[in-house]
């Protein structure tokens, strides 16, 4: 029996537009499957037990009040083709598409959460934000999933600025994408965090449609046990003046595995860009494993790039340092590992600032010997 | 205080110290002179606990204990503290936060109760003002983007603060200007006590005029070649190591 014929039909009530979405999904699916570990982008991450698993949705998991200033709309018809075997299965399986818009400045955080359950669910949402709006958005994937597979579509109007925070805590297996569409002169910037899980990934893919929009993509990326995390970033230049950054730190400890995968692609439209990539990696444990691989294509000769990527233990001479001045060496690991692993946080709303420093507390190795060292001095 | 006896050391299998024997009595200072690769910063790992630094033969008590069998921190809990020749920048580790949690973790190994935050801003104001240490510096990062001079400051201002009984200054003064010179020396000799030893490893004489030593050492090849009073310093100035090296291989 192939995972195909298992996919229960869609619901007959919806429109035909979504409809055809749909079964153009399901059609291809049909062709390609899942991904196996001969699938280009998923060569590292094994979704091979997902094939013989219960696929069907369950009840939605996804909550969400709405602040002043977003609407729900009724949902059109979308497809993001080409976005890979996850994202057909999502359009395919998705109970709906839940449809958002923003407008102007939105003082509240919207926050979506997802309480991950023992039968897979599919989660679809599209945020659009109108001209000029300006909002933060906030994602939480909490629980053990038996499958989240998400997709999350943002597009920002000219000069809209958006502020996304997407905390990956779920246990079980995540798999997400996250597309999003920038307008002129528009601003993105994410903070991720993904600590811990069975599978966690996240594509995480934005084009940057129109003249000056600019993104800063940052997170941080913690496997452990024998977790595997696996975050695929992929920014395209289409417009003139864009400016990307991209910047991505991650443990890996015990026997986990942690996989980054990041591109920077500069079209022929997309002169006088800037596009930086950097990602930073701690291998902790003996059994862990980190691949690493950063990848910038230019179509263009204006453009100013970097890209950078480093996987290492952590340094002697800090440590030494450190352990100079009398501070044990668990400590001072700690210490080095939390600096680590905030740097690539700076600038998070302040609304989740406290609820991530938890986390962090809460999963990196020695954080037991820094309790009590996080109190402010001024 | 400090007893090194025939010291031998390997870094990377290679013999750097070889047979060194030094005695610093406590409230004495003592000078390290000695050309470029002699071992002078060798000898400052080795008593400060560095990895990779291998002790083949000899010993080395402090205060009346082994010093080469306690981990680092142990070390800078009974006392030895280490002004770095190269200090370390660790981005996104406050300079401030780093040293309390290196200050209670003394006081902890000691038995002394931890300072709280009002006590230790206290005591880090009035240290600050001893190397005239800006807010600011305080603030940043581990000497992340200091200046040299800066970062020597900042050890001076660690030393202040943690009150070590035994100071290992490797080459502090290089690259001051007269000014800083003047400053990091100021604030070395106001720490200066009954007490309390230093070991002052340096190149060039002119740091002596300022920090006026009680023994100056000679070290060529590993080992201590001459011992002499501040005199010998001035003598070394003017003639270079050649005499020196001469008698050592002779
Ligand atoms: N990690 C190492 N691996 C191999 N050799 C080393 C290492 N560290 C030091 N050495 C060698 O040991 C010798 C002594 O070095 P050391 O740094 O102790 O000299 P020094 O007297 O402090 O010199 P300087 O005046 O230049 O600071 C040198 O020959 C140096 O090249
Ligand atoms: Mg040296």
């Amino acid at each position: 029996m192939t995972l195909i014929e298992t996919l229960p039909a869609a619901p007959k009530s919806e429109p035909a537009a979504m409809r055809s979405v749909r079964a153009a999904a399901h059609e291809r699916l049909r062709a390609t499957g899942l991904p196996t570990k001969k699938t280009e982008d998923w060569r590292f991450t094994n979704v091979a037990g997902l094939v013989g698993a219960d696929l069907t949705p369950g009840a939605s998991t996804l909550r969400f009040e709405l602040p002043a200033g977003v609407t729900r709309e009724s949902a059109a018809a979308d497809a993001l083709p080409g976005a890979g075997p996850f994202a057909d299965l999502n359009a395919a399986l998705a109970e709906e598409t839940v449809v958002l818009r923003a407008e102007g400045a939105v003082s509240a955080p919207l926050e979506l959460t997802y309480a991950g359950a023992e039968h897979a669910s599919y989660p679809r949402v599209r945020l659009e934000l109108a001209r000029g709006a300006d909002l933060t958005l906030v994602e939480r994937y909490d629980g053990t999933s038996a499958l989240t597979d998400g997709v999350v579509e943002l597009v920002l109007g000219e000069g809209a600025r958006l502020r996304h925070v997407r905390l990956q805590r779920d246990g079980g297996k995540l798999v997400g994408l996250v597309a999003v569409r920038q307008e002129r002169d528009s601003h993105y910037g994410a903070h991720v965090l993904t600590v811990g899980g069975e599978l966690q990934r996240l594509d995480l893919r934005v084009t940057l449609a129109g003249k000056g929009a600019e993104c800063d993509l940052r997170g941080f990326y913690a496997a452990r046990g024998t977790e595997l995390v696996d975050h695929h970033v992929r920014v395209d230049h289409l417009a003139e003046h864009g400016t990307s950054h991209q910047r991505f730190r991650g443990i890996a400890d015990d026997k986990g595995t942690a996989v980054f995968d990041s591109q920077a692609i500069v079209h022929r439209t997309g002169g006088h860009a800037e596009a930086h990539q950097e990602n930073r990696n701690l291998l902790l444990g003996p059994g862990a494993a980190v691949h690493t691989k950063p990848h910038l294509e230019i179509d263009h000769d204006e453009v100013v790039a970097s890209h950078g990527a480093t996987v290492g233990a952590l340094d002697a001479d800090s440590l030494f340092y450190l352990r100079s001045r009398g501070i044990p060496e668990a400590v001072a690991r700690g210490i080095l590992i939390h600096a680590f692993a905030h740097e690539p946080l700076t600038g998070l709303p302040e609304a989740v600032r406290a609820e991530v420093d938890a986390e962090l507390l809460r999963v990196l190795p020695e954080s037991e010997a820094l309790r009590g060292l996080a109190e402010e001095l001024q | 205080m400090l007893k090194i006896e025939n010291l031998h050391a390997k870094v990377d299998g290679k013999d750097i110290l070889r047979g060194l024997t030094l005695e610093v009595p406590a409230g004495e200072v003592h000078a390290i002179m000695g050309p470029n690769g002699s071992g002078k910063s060798t000898l400052s790992y080795v008593l400060a606990g560095r990895d990779g630094y291998e002790v083949t033969e000899g010993s080395v008590t402090f205060q009346g204990e082994d010093l080469l069998a306690m981990d680092p921190e142990e070390r800078a809990a009974s006392g030895v503290f280490l002004a770095f020749q190269y200090p370390v920048a660790i981005p996104g580790v406050s300079n401030l936060q780093f040293l309390r949690t290196a200050l209670n973790s003394i006081r902890k190994q000691k038995g002394e109760d931890e300072l709280n935050a009002a006590q230790f801003m206290k005591l880090a104001r009035e240290k600050a003002k001893l190397v005239e240490l800006s807010p600011e510096l305080m603030k940043r990062a581990v000497n992340h983007g200091f200046s040299g001079g800066e970062k020597k400051r900042n050890e001076i201002f660690q030393m202040a603060m943690l009150e070590p009984s035994l100071a290992i200054l490797d080459e502090t003064d290089s690259g001051l200007d007269i000014d800083a010179l003047r400053i990091v020396s100021q604030g070395v000799n106001a720490l200066r006590g009954t007490d309390r030893s230093m070991l002052v490893i340096t190149h060039y004489q002119r740091l002596l005029d300022h920090i006026v030593p009680d023994v100056v050492h000679v070290l060529v090849n590993g080992r201590i070649v001459r011992s002499g009073d501040k005199g010998l310093a001035l003598e070394l100035e003017k003639e270079g190591y050649e005499k020196v090296r001469a008698e050592a291989r002779a």
